[in-house]
């Protein structure tokens, strides 16, 4: 039975969030969007939707099946896309196999959670992963629109500009640390040329917070199963956004809240799940990508061995 | 049925075009119609356009092959139009491959993008349309989303609202400058002849308006 659910997040900033849209120059902005305030069109920063569902959502399931499928090494690069970026239409003659496709959606309910491609289909997803709205002055109405009924947003919120923040590093130059030879003769690079560089930019500052969150529209116990075991993995493993994660930034500790249902018994069910298809899927990723590959191969080889002079572009 | 002005109040911004209202009916009435119904479809697959039962008036008009619903094309006033990003990056770990190889990531299936989209801030879409109010109501109230790349975050609808409107104000306005075109009507439509706001274009008068086996010549309002 489908049904729809309401995650709702609520995410404070732990280390500087550089959720960057563009360089200006030489300083790397903020992703910000347009929001109408009573005091006219302001540019507040924001989180991507598309940011946080690959972060929190695809990539954690899809590294959870490769492991629990005993697949890290075993994976063609298809089958890694098709997994971590959810696949690519390559074939020319797109078609709706309707038994196919819902093979698929039980095979992996996070395709069907998050939607994806087939060689030769395009397969709709049931989640929207919203924005991540800063909690501010200028956001304050559109939040109290977006909590659950009954919780209290104060009306003194500070402004979006309060939690702007910077950040700059320096890259380091290894001629300046005495461990790279005498230029000897010959050499066209010269050791003394200097390549520190300073990079910086804007962040998102400590103790903002942030309010997102999960449509999902019509979907089975096991899709809310395999979202809420995502956000759980992602909180396991960091709970990083945006970029520059290898130096600290990005994290948060985020609150979690599931408008109904029993968000632990989706889990198990989930987990039951993925055990009790592992034969089945992963004799699926074989016979629809490996085996692809496989008929492409023998394919061009056959192109080869029919070739004329002419056609090769030979004289 | 009578005439009724629907209301959508969005959360968030709007990615694309705001669609019409009749084709979001169509969809929303393909997914709650019997499979028998729509098992009776023609041989390619397809119903043609005009058949799939919804609580919207459609009227013929001479010279045209399908009924046209009695629906405005969306109102909305954009505060903020502007254009944002979105990418793909193909990036995995050698150590989950089995064959360690050079990926193109500037073209083919592997490829990495950033694609741009047109973004626009709207707070309400007004619709004017004939139909059954209790069951546009009905079939609204689980849309949650409009637009392009809602799996995104775009276009979150916060609340639907169908009143009664004074007149049907479907397919033409009233205006100070004369008779307002309110959707895409086709050529041979005499009534529209001669009214304001349309400039001529080739392209879908029904829905399903991506479809181009119903593209028509016609007048769209602008």
């Amino acid at each position: 039975m489908s049904e729809t659910y309401h995650v709702r997040c609520l995410s404070r900033v732990m280390s500087p969030i550089t959720h960057m849209d563009r360089a200006e120059g030489n300083e790397a902005l903020i992703a910000r969007e347009p929001v109408v305030t009573p005091a006219g069109v302001r540019y507040l920063p924001r989180l991507s939707g598309n940011a946080l569902r690959h972060r929190m959502v695809r990539e954690p399931l899809a590294r959870y099946v490769a492991t629990r499928w005993g697949l890290e090494g075993k994976l063609t690069l298809r089958q890694a896309n098709f997994l971590f970026h959810g696949g690519t239409l390559s074939k020319s003659n797109a078609r709706l196999d309707l038994s196919a496709i819902e093979r698929v959606y039980r095979l992996f309910p996070s395709v069907h959670l998050l939607g994806g491609c087939l060689p030769d289909a395009i397969l709709p997803g049931g989640m929207s992963a919203l924005f991540g709205v800063l909690v501010c002055r200028e956001n304050a109405e559109r939040i109290r629109k977006l909590v659950p009924d009954g919780v209290d947003v104060p009306g003194n919120l500070r402004s979006a500009e309060s939690f702007i923040g910077g950040y700059q590093y320096t890259r380091s130059d290894a001629a300046r640390r005495g461990i790279v030879q005498p230029a000897t003769e010959g050499d066209t690079e010269s050791p003394g040329d200097s390549s520190l560089m300073i990079f910086s930019g804007q962040s998102v500052c400590v103790g903002a917070e942030f309010v997102h969150g999960f449509i999902l529209q019509h979907v089975s116990i096991l899709d809310l199963g395999a979202l809420l075991l995502a956000l759980d993995l992602w909180k396991q493993n960091g709970a990083t956004v945006g970029g520059m994660s290898a130096r600290g930034h990005g994290k948060l500790d985020t609150l979690i809240a599931l408008d109904h249902g029993d968000g632990a018994e989706a889990v198990r069910r989930y987990v039951e799940h993925v055990d009790a298809v592992k034969d089945e899927g992963i004799a699926w990723l074989e016979e629809t990508f490996a085996a692809l590959a496989v008929a492409e191969k023998e394919k061009k080889k056959k192109g080869k061995a029919h070739a004329t002079a002419e056609s090769d572009g030979v004289a | 049925m009578r005439p009724l002005k629907v209301t959508a109040w969005l959360d968030g911004p709007v990615a694309g075009d705001v669609p019409m209202l009749d084709a979001l009916i169509e969809y929303r009435v393909a997914h709650r119609c019997d499979p028998s119904f729509l098992a009776r479809s023609q041989p390619d697959g397809k119903h043609a356009p005009g058949t799939l039962p919804i609580p919207i008036e459609r009227r013929r008009v001479a010279g045209f092959d399908w009924p046209i619903p009695l629906a405005s094309s969306p109102i909305y006033l954009a505060v903020a139009d502007r254009h944002e990003h979105f990418t793909r990056r193909f990036d995995t770990e050698p150590a989950l491959l089995r064959q360690r190889r050079v990926i193109a990531t500037t073209n083919a299936e592997f490829k990495s993008y950033r694609l741009p989209l047109r973004v626009r801030n709207i707070e309400r879409v007004v619709w004017f349309c004939v139909g059954v109010g209790a069951e546009l109501r009905r079939l609204l109230r689980d849309v949650r989303l409009l637009g392009k790349k809602t799996s995104q975050g775009y276009g979150v609808a916060r609340a639907w609202e169908v009143d009664s409107a004074e007149e049907d104000w479907s397919w033409f306005s009233p205006s100070d400058a004369g008779k307002l075109l309110m959707r895409p009507l086709p050529m041979s439509c005499a009534d529209a002849i001669g009214a304001v706001g349309g400039r001529r274009f080739y392209g879908g008068i029904v829905p399903p308006y991506w479809d181009a086996e119903y593209f028509a010549e016609g007048l769209s309002p602008c």
